[in-house]
């Protein structure tokens, strides 16, 4: 059942659109089935009728994965097979009636090549396992790369891309920054612009915690707990607190924008304010934020706490919201948007989707 | 838009394991009519979660080993995802007294719970059933412990879930009370699963809810206190509301909110035999007098005679007449324009002659 070669859905030649009646089939294997991996099967197990009937796609996903083994099915489960599941414990999708205990990728790969492969495993900054390998694997394989992952993107972002190119996929992150706020999608709009500088507030957590500061004049570890009670933070908000995640986004921008650019690259700053910084900026009229900054011409990136005035865009983005504004010299772009969630993610994890087999779609 | 109807599932029906499975078997005989089934947190349970967030954690922790004990007998699966689910209970410190968005997030995990063997019962019993977190289908706005339901943020992806349930021949379940906001769990504020489930109907275009409890319906008066006490036959929305904020049968207030804006839809309050029929159209048959509910207020008691035929001059003389033939004193007697009741206030101690009084003016 799989694509062949001459109708590979990034060619244009052959498109068969909906508007023509066609309905393709694209097999999906989701690698992680955490709260990302599952909010997209979820997504696709009540919207899939619809995205058919909009697109002419038919999603089947074929394989979903966790730490412990897969599950997988050849010709693609079904919705109510989806929410089951779902409903699978924590590293359990093994235990189902098509669970395949101790499975990884290479195993999934020698049963199913999928067109599509998602990653949505957590990221480790230092390996950047299991997602580099994963993406490697994909690609190589000629499964189009679709990633809420950040950690291969932003360690390996240049070999990940000459290899998919090698071998003729797409690779999709708009999940990985702003979580669906299409920023990604923008920057590829801004292909051979000038860039002076991009500066943002790109981490959720860390944005909501100095607005809680802020707010309820708090001190950060206190901040830290209410922001974990809220739900907004992780339960170990290391990644965030410390700005690897903020640094692994700012890098995705920059090799987005052709600035290549490594995680080590950053020069990063842990959130470390105290209610008396959060105060003193507020006296002067500027709000306190954790910023990601991108300098063109060569400039450099960091990520780090910094005052920034109340009534600017970035000063306004409060909460979970992210914002980013960029400046490409004939003109600047402000973009703003929820920064996180497992259901935008999901969302913007379907939309690459789409975007991968954008050959079949009407132009 | 489905015809059908959402079975809602109160928590005074859903005590062991064994109720579960029985309610799950009721559910067998009509599942082709079901639209969705929207369940409560078993008996109980949110009160032990209110508790727990108070400062009781050991009632957290009830809850805990309440659910998976129940999951465990249907299966390790399920007793593991249960566990993980509620999990955040064993966690509780003293921030969830006065944080109302971790109230709400820890509150609707009675439902989840719930939600996630009511599934595994049905399948039991040999349904195809699935599970439709609340958070995914339902948008709520406002205050995070008695939030709002969004209808028009709600209606796209509550219906593609529901269609995705007929075209799999499965019985959705959702769990009652919960909705998320921009992300956020919140609730809906207590008997909010009636409000959950006459929302569903309203937004899918069902023909009936029927709100299953353990009574048999709402009865002409407190059966402990009237021996003659038997159940209404039927009822319109404004009656039933008013029956509800004299605390004949408790209901969310904004249960038949969405029957206004959306789809009028019929109700049934009661048990799986026998039901109050609670209908859209205020004025089917000649207006009468319906129940008679009452409730202390300091050393008065507040009793209400509710039916549209109640607020009217013919039953205020026979009101007044009845009550003076038997001896009993009253301390007032009004009625509110537009609410179809008729308020008499008594003293404590004649209110129980006054209440049997009352009674025999029902179906006047
Ligand atoms: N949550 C958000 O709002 C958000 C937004 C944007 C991006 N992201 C990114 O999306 C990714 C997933 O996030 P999440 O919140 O879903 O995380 P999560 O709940 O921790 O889920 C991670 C999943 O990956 C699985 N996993 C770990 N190692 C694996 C391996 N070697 N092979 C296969 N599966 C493996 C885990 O398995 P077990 O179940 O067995 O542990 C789990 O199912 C992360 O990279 C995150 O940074 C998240």
């Amino acid at each position: 059942m799989k694509v062949e070669r001459d109708e590979a859905p990034n060619e244009r030649s052959g498109v068969v659109s909906p508007l023509r009646g066609g309905v393709r089939s694209v097999r999906v294997a989701v690698f992680g089935f955490g709260g990302v991996g599952r909010e997209l099967a979820r997504l696709l197990a009540f919207r899939g009728g619809e995205i058919e009937r909009r697109y002419g796609i038919r999603f089947l996903v074929v394989a979903v994965a966790d730490s412990r083994g897969a599950a997988v099915k050849t010709e693609g489960f079904t919705g109510y097979e989806l929410l089951k599941l779902v409903e699978a414990h924590r590293g359990g999708v093994s235990n189902t009636p098509w669970g395949r205990s101790g499975w990884s990728i290479n195993e999934v790969y020698d049963e199913i090549v999928p067109d599509i492969h998602v990653e949505a495993t957590p990221p480790d900054y230092s390996t950047g396992e299991p997602g580099l390998s994963h993406a490697f694997k994909a690609v190589r394989k000629g499964a189009h790369f679709v990633t809420a992952n950040k950690a291969p993107l932003a360690l390996k972002f240049w070999e990940i891309m000459e290899e998919a190119s090698k071998n003729d996929v797409y690779v999709g992150y708009k999940a990985t920054v702003m979580a669906g706020t299409p920023l990604v999608s923008m920057l590829r709009g801004l292909r051979g612009y000038s860039i002076r500088r991009v500066e943002g507030i790109l981490n959720a957590t860390t944005n909501y915690i100095l607005s809680l500061m802020e707010d309820k004049l708090v001190d950060l570890s206190d901040a830290v707990r209410i922001a974990v009670n809220d739900g907004v933070a992780e339960p170990d908000p290391r990644l965030d607190l410390e700005g690897w995640d903020a640094a692994a986004k700012i890098v995705i921008i920059a090799n987005t924008l052709g600035i290549r650019l490594g995680l080590s690259d950053v020069n990063r700053e842990p959130l470390n304010a105290s209610l008396k910084d959060v105060i003193s900026a507020a006296r002067r009229g500027f709000r306190l934020k954790y910023l990601a900054v991108l300098e063109g011409d060569g400039g450099g990136a960091w990520v780090g706490p910094g005052e920034v005035p109340r009534e600017s865009f970035l000063g306004m983005a409060r909460g979970v919201l992210n914002a980013v504004r960029i400046d490409v010299g004939v003109n600047v772009i402000s973009l703003s948007g929820k920064g996180g969630g497992v259901e935008v993610t999901a969302h913007a994890l379907l939309s690459d989707m789409l975007e991968a087999v954008r050959g079949w779609l009407p132009p | 838009m489905m015809e059908g109807e959402v079975v809602k599932l109160g928590g005074s029906i859903l005590k062991t394991l064994d109720s579960y499975v029985e309610a799950a078997s009721r559910l067998t005989m009509i599942k082709e009519e079901v639209v969705a089934v929207v369940v409560s947190a078993a008996r109980g349970v949110t009160d032990k979660i209110l508790r727990a967030c108070e400062d009781d954690l050991k009632a957290g922790l009830e809850v805990l080993e309440f659910y998976y004990a129940m999951a465990s007998q249907l299966s390790p699966g399920l007793a593991r995802r249960v566990s993980e689910v509620l999990a955040p209970l064993k966690k509780l410190n003293d921030d969830c007294k006065d944080n109302p968005w971790l109230q709400a997030r820890m509150l609707s995990l009675g439902e989840a719970a719930s939600r996630l063997i009511m599934v595994e019962s049905l399948e039991h019993v040999g349904v195809k059933s699935m599970s439709v977190p609340a958070t995914s289908v339902l948008e709520g706005y406002g205050y995070p412990l008695n939030a709002r339901i969004d209808y028009l943020g709600s209606k796209t992806r509550l219906l593609s879930a529901l269609r995705l349930a007929v075209s799999e021949k499965a019985v959705p379940v959702i769990e009652g009370f919960v909705a998320s906001s921009d992300g956020r769990v919140v609730v809906l504020g207590r008997g909010g699963s009636d409000y959950t489930a006459t929302a569903i109907a309203s937004l899918a275009g069902a023909r009936r809810v029927r709100l299953v409890t353990d009574v048999d319906g709402i009865y002409t008066a407190d059966p402990r206190r009237v021996p003659g006490a038997r159940v209404v036959e039927s009822m319109g929305y404004l009656e039933a509301l008013e029956a509800s904020r004299m605390g004949a049968k408790k209901m969310h207030p904004r249960t038949f909110e969405p029957h206004r804006l959306f789809k009028p839809v019929e109700v049934l309050v009661g048990g799986w035999d026998k039901a109050t029929r609670i209908h859209p159209k205020p004025y089917t048959a000649p207006p009468r007098v319906k129940l008679v509910a009452s409730k202390p207020l300091g050393r008065l008691e507040v009793l209400a005679l509710i039916g549209e035929g109640a607020p009217t001059p013919k039953v205020a003389s026979r009101v007044l007449d009845a009550l003076y033939s038997a001896g009993v004193s009253i301390k007032s007697l009004h009625a509110v324009s537009g609410r179809p009741s008729l308020t008499i206030m008594v003293d404590r101690g004649s209110s129980s002659k006054a209440l049997e009084v009352l009674h025999s003016l029902v179906g006047v």
